[in-house]
């Protein structure tokens, strides 16, 4: 699968990065949020009494922090909830359903991947309906409340607001929950039973085969046509093979009259749990380089030249012998570039070496493959786009640095002490290239249980809703209805495309900001063009500044839901990491506690006023 | 009464008032219960009229339209998302999510024609490509063909889409560069066959085998399109109606050109080029709308010149002393350097030259008006009648040769009355035969075979120039420059002295750089000037059929002698031609040569030669592998460790795949070792 900007740090190490980040955030934000509430106050009271009302109002929300008490969150949570019951939210979960029904109509039943597609679709639609449900939910209780006075009723009882603001969080996150959780099951089994069937039956024939140098006679043939495809299959004294074909394969049995009978299918919805290594590129003549680019638009592969000392090195790290049981399995996806055709029904063939790691010193270069300890190299034909599979043997034939041939150990001759191994790949064939991305070769060191991924994927979209809700609740303090729902959609918005914002912040966005972008849009000039210069281009750039200083300001503030969304990890097949699971928990739970308490000093401030 | 009350009422009275005209335009058509028929409201009618409502265009399909409710009105705002979306995968070759982003955009916009044409050409010319692995183009290719065909449903009354899939079918499959690989996919992908069977007619698209053939059932879809341009009368949007038509004729073309390029000849290839010229003289018997108004047919050109000839002498016949003297007036009045100039050529002018006869030329230009007034007063008005015929005969004969010209009309007509005759067929098998030989390294047969193919193609094109110009001629020329290389091999010089394809060669100078243009030109003239001495010495009846009698008597010799004939060349000449099938024991002179020329060029550090040398000795030596003897092994192992250095220094993989002597040194493993070690004490 593609990794492209979700770099893996194991959790320890991301968090204190990120504590400390967060940390200089908040006092940044509480500095100034404070000086806004003097600044406030000031106004009202003057300078010299507000200096104790905003004294006087951040000593109180300490104390009334301290004096929270869970039943009467709890009676706060449950309001939510009945609120949220009467205002029909299920009628969210009917239009999941209906979704569901007519799903088959666009979903490519003849796709090579169907089980991408469908994880793909369920965990989208579900993602976005349950993040529509958290806005309109939860912006419009509050300013209703105060709307019709209601809030009299509860305020006007011994409740402190901290109560008020987390009650509605909690209690609009829990009736999120319990429909997202529905909807996970539901989508669970339209995605099971969706993809399940089997093969009535196969057409053999006898055909010879090589099995072991001996040519003997097997058979083989197809399967029936099901679900739009077949497989292949072979029976010989081995056993039965039925060859993988969109993502899975069946078991089968040979009954004793001849004829096959075939189960369900397998393989469909895996979690491989990989274990990814760190890549560099030696080039063309041998030296540190960072492979060639063959033109195509998407940057994500580097290429390196067949039949040339060019080389793609993994350097994983951790592995130990008790991981595995017999052998390492690596799987790889290698990209082909061919500059000339060349045979056509022919793949290209390079090798793959396992070799000894070995550190070198800041600006050295790195140990030639000849002084290092390694296995032999096996050839192989690049599949292009498909998994390749290979098991890395506990022993192989292979040659130590001093250049004696022998039979060698993985854990004691190759793997470094601290479990670090090499894996070098070489595309055999002059002028073609083999392209290569880091996360195109991993160790497969383990499958976690679909199931479970599944669920990790569907956390994902949980810690997003309760993130929403919380922005819902914190703007619907004191905006009122509509107006929070627009804060709330941007609030999302902006956190979507922060990354765009920051490089329109940093002009690195063909076209500029927004101004610029209607001033060319108005004037019908293409983005690439320099504006001319004059009073429309200053006052357009500076107005830009100003706006794209503040929405990268904004931006930075706000989450990167993006990072939230695991479906491509569900979808190919790939275990969660924890460590993601990890971050993006305690990434919400920052959230939270922050729009509590910004959520707490405006409806105090509201308090007060009113 | 309420204030607010009035008002509402008023508000309900004016919506409802608007309901009668909005029902006025937009009525359904239904059928009286009684009988007969209501037109349906203004909307309606003209939706009929056009044929625009969505049952007239292709069938209905609730996904579809259900999707273009859901989005309220913003569907070309959904497309064009859908469209980004697709181009961002697409871009990060994420191919299913692409295929479905194309099905909702599709579903979207079910009759906007470029979103299926152009994306179909998407994946089955730009997304198939990205595959290495041709097996997964042909899946790739085949998505496109099952979008388009997904596109006919939604528009069956599209020419172009159907036009589409018999260009698919045809140019993508057979065109390719995997087209081997392509064509023989198709020939058995029975589930695909399956699905095609009800969209044409898949009994009438099987080839002599009795599978389905991508040419024929492109030949189906093309005439599909052209059934509904015919039936419909829908316009061909954006194709030339002489282009668009040409192609059902030219799939049955390609088909019996396919068949001869897999080595089928005889009776089947006779049968496929005469099925081809009949659908091309269809072709040519259709009428074809031109951009002047008028319709032409392509095959009438003979028949139209025929008739200009037959006018023009028809209104000089009026003139008294005919168009000459009309003409002598005229070259009367030319000033002095007019008159110099008037019959110059003019591509040989300079320019001020150029000028001035190109305007005398136009001086004393005779047109139909000039002899309209020449002639008699009273037997004027015939002429003017007979004058405005001619222009419109010559109009008409223009247009023809010009269309005629863009879809090469003559050249595919002559062809396929060539290709029926049995030198076509007999040069044609040949020329395969030695291909083969040439692959197979059996030097002296593909020479001789060769040799059988040149008279023929020779013959041809001397009777048909026109054939001499197109692709076929450029198979040919690489041909030649095959047996070139097998005449170096051989020692022998090229080209022979007499050889028969000089003619073509000196049309193609720029394949033969080592060959003097002019000096081919004059070699040319030479052959065929003996030629026709030849000809002239013989009698009459003797010349007419002495060519081919005698390439069959050559023919029937060579297939006599053959075998000897060529183990007779190699003895003598002591040459590399392969000898396979009877050498026992020792190896081969002609391997022995192959391994000793490739010795030379691996201590010469010609790496990529000696290794060409070395898998060509090594093919040689395959058939004969395990009849050799103890010595003779010895010797080939030293070379096959030779070999192995040169693969180690060309960093490629030993032994290769397909390594011919794979077995052989498999089952004496133990011989290689001692060559090895033999080798290194040395």
């Amino acid at each position: 699968m593609v990794l492209e900007d979700k770099e893996i740090i194991p959790f320890f190490e991301w968090l204190p990065v990120g504590l400390s980040l967060f940390l200089v955030t908040m006092l940044i934000v509480i500095a100034i949020g404070i000086f806004i509430g003097y600044l406030v106050s000031s106004m009202r009271y003057g300078p010299g009494k507000a200096l104790s009302v905003t004294f006087s109002a951040v000593s109180t929300a300490i104390k009334e922090l301290s004096q929270i008490s869970p039943r009467r969150v709890w009676a706060m949570t449950t309001l939510a909830f009945r609120e949220a019951i009467r205002r029909k939210v299920l009628v969210v979960f009917a239009l999941f359903l209906v979704l569901l029904l007519f799903a088959g109509w666009f979903l490519d039943p003849t796709a090579d991947h169907p089980g991408k597609l469908y994880l793909s679709f369920v965990l989208t639609s579900t993602n976005f309906l349950i993040t529509m449900l958290a806005v309109f939910l939860s912006t419009f209780s509050l300013p209703n409340d105060v709307k019709n006075r209601t809030i009299y009723t509860v305020v006007t009882k011994p409740v402190r607001a901290w109560e008020i603001v987390l009650g509605r969080i909690i209690g609009f996150a829990g009736i999120g929950t319990l429909l997202l959780a529905t909807m996970g099951l539901f989508s669970y089994f339209f995605v099971v039973r969706g993809l399940d069937h089997s093969h009535s039956s196969a057409e053999l024939q006898d055909v010879e085969a090589e099995v072991r140098g001996e040519i003997v006679t097997v058979k083989e043939g197809e399967t029936s046509l099901d679900n739009r495809h077949r497989h292949e299959v072979q029976v010989s004294q081995d056993g039965i093979v039925v060859s993988a074909n969109h993502d899975h394969s069946h078991g089968a049995v040979v009954s004793d009259d001849g004829t096959i009978s075939f189960g369900e299918s397998e393989g469909n919805l895996q979690a491989r749990v990989p274990k990814y290594g760190r890549l560099r590129y030696i080039d063309r003549n041998g030296e540190e380089g960072r492979g060639v680019s063959v033109g195509s638009e998407w940057g994500y592969r580097r290429y390196i030249e067949g039949g040339t000392p060019a080389t793609a090195i993994w350097t994983f790290e951790g592995l130990k012998p008790t991981d595995f049981t017999d052998g390492i399995p690596v799987e790889m996806v290698i990209r082909v570039f061919r500059t000339y055709k060349g045979v056509i029904d022919q793949g290209i063939r390079g090798s793959i070496q396992v070799v000894q790691a070995v550190d070198q010193e800041e600006g050295q270069p790195p140990l030639p493959v000849d002084q290092r300890n390694r296995y032999k190299k096996i050839n192989f034909v690049a599949q292009d786009q498909s998994v390749d599979r290979l098991t890395i043997p506990f022993k192989a034939e292979g040659t130590t640095s001093t250049g004696t041939n022998r039979e060698m150990l993985l854990f004691e001759d190759l793997v470094s002490e601290d479990g670090k191994l090499e894996i070098w790949l070489q595309c055999a064939e002059r002028q073609q290239y083999y392209g290569v991305a880091q996360a195109d070769v991993y160790i497969r060191q383990a499958d976690a249980m679909f199931s479970a991924n599944f669920v990790k994927g569907f956390l994902g979209i949980w810690f997003q809703m309760i993130i929403v809700t919380s922005f819902a609740v914190m703007f619907s303090t004191f905006l009122n209805g509509s107006v929070a729902m627009l804060a709330t959609v941007g609030a999302i918005v902006l956190g979507y495309f922060a990354n765009f914002v920051r490089d329109m912040f940093n002009q690195q966005v063909e076209g500029g900001g927004p101004s610029e972008s209607l001033v060319r849009m108005i004037r019908q000039q293409n983005m690439i063009l320099e504006m001319e210069p004059g009073v429309t281009r200053t006052f357009v750039k500076s107005f830009d500044f100003v706006t794209t200083m503040v929405m990268a300001g904004i931006c930075s503030l706000l989450p990167d839901y993006g990072g939230f969304n695991n479906a491509d990890f569900v979808a190919n097949g790939f275990d969660i990491h924890n460590a993601l699971i990890m971050r993006d928990f305690i990434v919400t739970l920052a959230y939270v506690g922050v729009l509590t308490t910004v959520g707490y000093f405006f409806l105090k401030t509201r308090e007060i006023a009113a | 009464m309420n204030k607010t009350l009035v008002r509402k009422v008023i508000y309900l009275l004016l919506m409802a008032a608007c309901l009668v005209p909005l029902y006025g335009i937009s009525a359904p058509s239904f059928v009286r219960p009684g009988g007969g028929r209501s037109e349906g409201g203004l909307l309606t009618q003209l939706r009929e009229e056009h044929g625009l409502s969505q049952a007239n265009l292709g069938e209905i399909d609730p996904a579809s339209e259900s999707m273009k409710l859901a989005t309220l009105g913003m569907r070309g705002i959904a497309a064009n998302l859908l469209w980004e979306r697709a181009n961002e995968y697409k871009k990060k070759e994420q191919w299913d999510n692409l295929r479905a982003t194309l099905n909702q955009i599709a579903k979207l916009q079910p009759n906007f024609i470029s979103v299926w044409t152009h994306q179909a050409w998407n994946l089955s010319y730009n997304v198939s490509v990205e595959f290495d692995n041709y097996e997964h183009r042909y899946h790739w290719v085949k998505k496109g063909i099952d979008f388009l065909m997904e596109g006919t449903r939604y528009n069956r009354n599209e020419p172009r889409l159907l036009w589409d899939l018999g260009w698919f079918f045809g140019h993508k499959l057979g065109r390719s560069d995997e087209t081997k690989q392509f064509r023989r996919k198709y020939n058995t992908d029975e589930d695909f066959h399956n699905t095609l069977a009800d969209k044409i007619d898949i009994n009438e698209a099987k080839n002599y085998r009795g599978q389905p053939d991508n040419w024929l059932t492109a030949h189906q879809w093309f005439s599909q399109a052209q059934s509904v341009v015919d039936l419909s009368e829908s316009p061909i949007k954006g194709k030339n109606p002489l282009v668009f038509h040409s192609d059902a004729g030219k799939a049955l073309i390609r088909y019996a050109d396919a068949i001869e390029e897999e080595g089928v000849f005889d009776e089947v290839a006779r049968i496929a080029w005469q099925k081809a010229q009949l659908r091309w003289k269809k072709y040519g018997d259709r009428p074809i709308p031109t951009s002047y108004g008028y319709t032409i047919q392509l095959d009438a050109g003979e028949r139209q010149s025929e008739k200009v000839k037959e006018l023009e002498k028809a209104l000089a016949d009026m003139v008294p002393g005919g168009e000459e003297a009309i003409r002598q007036k005229k070259m009367a009045q030319l000033d002095e350097d007019e008159r110099r100039l008037v019959d110059a050529n003019l591509a040989q002018l300079e320019i001020d030259d150029y000028t001035i006869a190109s305007r005398a030329q136009s001086k004393v230009k005779v047109t139909p008006q000039d002899m309209v007034a020449a002639v008699d007063p009273k037997d004027r008005n015939a002429a003017k009648v007979a004058a405005s015929k001619l222009v419109e005969a010559r109009a008409f004969d223009t247009t023809i040769k010009r269309y005629r010209e863009v879809v090469n009309y003559i050249y595919w007509k002559t062809r396929c009355e060539v290709e029926q005759q049995d030198r076509a067929i007999d040069g044609r098998r040949y020329l395969y035969e030695a291909n083969e030989a040439f692959e197979n390294i059996a030097l002296v047969e593909a020479i001789e075979k060769y040799d059988e193919a040149w008279t023929r193609w020779a013959s041809i094109h001397r009777d048909y120039p026109v054939l001499a110009e197109d692709v076929t001629a450029e198979d040919l020329v690489d041909a030649i420059k095959r047996y070139n290389s097998l005449l170096d091999q051989l020692g022998q010089p090229f080209p022979p002295e007499n050889f028969p394809m000089l003619r073509l060669m000196s049309r193609y100078p720029e394949e033969f750089p080592d060959l003097d243009e002019a000096m081919l030109e004059k070699m040319a003239d030479e052959y065929e000037a003996s030629l026709e001495a030849q000809a002239s010495s013989a009698n009459d009846e003797e010349s007419a059929s002495g060519l081919d009698s005698g390439t069959q008597e050559a023919a029937d010799n060579s297939e006599a002698s053959g075998g000897a004939d060529a183990a007779s060349v190699e003895t003598t000449s002591g040459n590399q031609a392969a000898a396979a099938d009877d050498t026992q024991g020792p190896l081969a002179e002609s391997v022995v040569e192959l391994l000793r020329s490739a010795d030379e060029l691996f201590q010469d550090v010609d790496l990529l030669a000696a290794k060409v040398k070395y898998e060509e000795a090594w093919k040689t030596l395959k058939p004969v592998a395990s009849t050799l003897d103890q010595d003779a092994r010895k010797v080939v192992f030293e070379h096959v460790i030779a070999y192995r250095t040169v693969l180690q220094n060309l960093d490629q993989p030993f032994p290769p795949t397909d390594f011919p002597l794979a077995d052989l040194l498999e089952g004496h493993a133990e011989e290689l070792d001692d060559a090895e070690a033999a080798l290194s004490d040395f």
